[in-house]
Order: structure tokens, then sequence, then C-alpha cells
């Protein structure tokens, strides 16, 4: 089995993480206790640009979880339809071809769900099996990835898709002061990813096109860390969990992790020549960098993702692997590893060989 | 500007011990952030100390590249008109 095509779709407001910022502060205005620290986090969260799904100016009209995720389904359908059209396009096939869809979002919800309305839009086999998958975060992308790939193990000749729509802006609180919320708001952002994977017995994987083999998967959960990252959910919708503690649970778990994983697959990580991890955020990379002694740059396509899209919760580290895919596959016989933390706190490994 | 090398390392180190409740022979400069548990949030608060300290404006994306007490003093050195201190960051 592979990943035979990645596909990202990012709304159209494009703005430089400054604007951003100004915007919250005149948003805020009266309510933050020392606006300098808005400011000051939001230039260190390693993010340049983000994409969002409405014009700044929109935002506040947008009260209460109702509208907000009235507003995050349509958009979740529009932007999860350009980037699972744009998966399929570069993998040479349409909606037809796929046995089972997996949607992963933390940021809104809906039943039916997006890949349902999807399919009333995209000629999606009537038998497709759905999974929609809420709750994991930022691990979902990993995680997505994962659980497709047992899917095709089961059925070899079938491709399975994965979609992820994370629409970051519209959890934004204007009574929530927090740090945990001022960093939420300079880091995360708007985008959606999708993902072709394909059995190995499927005509896909017998193509040429250049995705990596699936080797191997390891879900990993990190007990008692419940309290490091989430949502509170309220009537006015998702407040962040956020707690400072996240990179020293990453840096406490996370070697143990990936050794444990590589050696369980008769490997260590000299054999690994390239990381695609999710870009959580200037912390979290910092702490994978010198978890794993990685050498400078190693990390370089995270960053560059983190710095011109922020961090898109699941879709993050689709959005690097489609990095590595189109300008940047590995070299045939090298292995990589694909990497994500969530909620949980938890992480999801992914084995690839080029 | 009447700060000596030494005045400005020892009132970065006093302004990181006050922040954090810590003795101040307890930092020196190769201390990293992390091995003080300073995070985002009390790296902002001592930035906004040492400005006042010293009278500097510290850019607002310049806290990223600060690791270490060091990392600080010689920050705050290249602000007030002094030339870092190779010995600094060691």
């Amino acid at each position: 089995m592979r990943i035979s095509s990645v596909g990202t779709a990012y709304p159209p407001n494009r703005y430089p993480q400054a604007e951003i910022t100004q915007a919250l502060a005149k948003r805020w205005e009266g309510k933050l206790e020392e606006p300098r620290i808005l400011n000051r986090l939001h230039a260190n969260c390693g993010v340049d640009f983000r994409n969002l799904v409405f014009p700044l100016d929109v935002y506040p009209s947008l009260i209460g979880f109702g509208a907000t995720n009235t507003a995050w389904i349509k958009a979740a359908v529009e932007l999860g339809e350009l980037a699972v059209t744009r998966a399929l396009d570069r993998a040479g096939i349409t909606a037809a071809d796929i046995s089972a869809i997996f949607f992963a979002s933390v940021t809104g919800i809906a039943s039916p769900t997006i890949d349902a309305r999807l399919i009333n839009r995209l000629p999606f086999p009537v038998t497709v099996k759905r999974t929609p998958i809420f709750g994991l975060g930022c691990v979902a992308g990993a995680a997505g990835i994962a659980r497709a790939s047992d899917y095709v193990r089961a059925f070899p000749d079938q491709n399975a898709l994965l979609l992820s729509v994370e629409l970051c802006s519209l959890t934004w609180q204007d009574d929530d002061q927090s740090i945990a919320n001022l960093i939420s708001t300079g880091l995360f952002a708007d985008g959606a990813a999708a993902v072709v994977v394909s059995g190995s017995d499927s005509a896909l994987a017998a193509s040429t096109q250049p995705g990596p083999r699936i080797l191997a998967t390891r879900s990993t959960f990190y007990r008692d860390t419940e309290y490091v990252m989430g949502w509170t959910i309220g009537d006015l919708g998702f407040k962040i969990v956020l707690s400072p503690d996240v990179p020293k649970v990453v840096t406490d778990n996370f070697l143990a992790n990936v050794q444990g994983f590589l050696s369980d697959n008769g490997l260590t990580l000299s054999d690994i020549s390239s990381y695609i991890f999710h870009s959580g955020g200037p912390k979290v990379l910092e702490a994978m960098e010198t978890s794993l002694s990685l050498p400078p740059n190693a990390l370089a396509p995270s960053w560059k993702s983190l710095s011109e899209v922020g961090n898109l919760s699941a879709a993050s580290v689709l959005a690097v692997l489609e990095d590595y895919l189109v300008n940047n596959p590995g070299t045939p016989g090298t292995y990589s590893i694909l990497a994500a933390m969530g909620p949980a706190f938890c992480s999801e490994l992914v084995l690839l060989r080029w | 500007m009447t700060d000596t090398t030494d005045e400005i390392e020892q009132r970065c180190i006093d302004i990181i011990a006050k922040s954090k409740n810590i003795a101040p022979e307890s930092i020196s400069l190769a201390s990293s952030f992390d091995s003080l548990a300073i995070d985002s949030l009390d790296k902002i608060n001592i930035s906004f100390e040492v400005e006042e300290a010293f009278d500097i404006e510290i850019p607002d994306d310049a806290l990223g590249s600060l690791k270490t007490v060091g990392d600080v003093v010689n920050g705050v050195r290249k602000l007030v008109g002094q030339p870092a201190d190779s010995n600094a960051t060691q």
C-alpha cells in the first residue's frame, strides 16, 4: 500500500501575521490587560502568513456556536471538495475509484458529516464506507493515514481517501483572553488536505505514481496528559485548552516512542532520511528536533509550512507531506517517518519507504 | 550609557531571578530558559522588565531566538550599543 497523492486547499483570504494580530487587538480593545502580550506572542509563533475562511472584518459578526458552526459546514464542504478534487486529479483517478473515506476535523461538527455532503457533490460510489473522525485534533492527519492504511491492508485491491478540513479561525473566542487563546489565535489557521491511500493490489499502487509505501504505523497514548491540549466546549463553541507543558510532554516521550517503533521494524534513527512532522509550533518543533537530536534543517519543510500557512491542525502534516511529494520526494529505497501529536496527549507515527 | 558589561549581566540575571522567584546565584549565562522553567509568557514578562530596566525596545519577533540567559544579555548589549560578549552564550 502506498500514498498515491496529496491535495491541499486554502481559503482565499490571505493575511500577514501582523495584520491578523492588529485586527484581533482592535476586536479585543479594552479586554486585553496588556495588549503588548498579544503582539509579542503572535510575533513569536513562527507564522508569517495565514489563510482565513472569511475576511477579517466578518469575524466579529459571527457570534455564538450556531452561527460559526453553520459557517463551518458550508466552508468545510467547499474547501474539502477542492482538496479532494486536487488529490484525485493528482492520482489520476476519480471519486468513483474510492471505496472508503476517512474524514477528520476538530473545528466543527455536522451530521450528516462533511464526507457525506461531498458524496452528493462528487461521483463517489453509493457503497463507499465512511468514517468521520472528530476529536483527535492535530494528530488526526497522521492517524487518518494510519487508519486508511489499515483499511487498504484489509482490502488491498481498493483505494481509501483521507480528508481533513480545519477552519481554526472559526473557533476564536471573544470572551477568552487567556494566554492559551492568545497563542492559539496566533498559531492556528484554516486549510484542507486530502490523501489517496491505495492498496497494494490496486491498479493505482502498480502505477508509476511517486508516492511512498506505507510500511507500518504506531499509535501511542501518553497516559495522564488529558490536561495538555483539547477543547472546553461551551455555549459559545470551542475554547482552547493548551498547556505550557506540551513541549515537556514531547521531550519526555517522543524519543522512546520513535525508537521503539523503529526498533520493532528493524530500523534505527540513522536509517531515516527525512522527517515529515506536524507543524505544531516553534516549541513543539524544537522539542521534536531536540528529542531526536536531528541535524539542522531536518524539519525545514515543517517550519516552512508553519511560516507560510500556520498550524492547520490535522491538515498540517498532510501539507508537509504534499511538499515532500511534489518538491522533494525521497530517493527510492529511503525511509521517512511521518508523525503528529495531539490531544490525549498521544502520537501517531507512520513509517514510509520511497 | 553607563552600564558596564558585568552590570548588564547582573541586572538581567536579577530580573530573571525575581520573575521566577529563584536565587540569582543559581542562574548563569549558560542557563537555558527550559532549565529555568521559563515559558512563553514568562519570556514576554521578562522582556517587558528588561525593556524598562535598560530603557530599550525589544523587537516583538526577537523573543523566539532567545534560548539562554546569555542570549538575553547579548541582546541587551546590542540594543544599548555595547559589543556582544562572545563568552555570554557559552
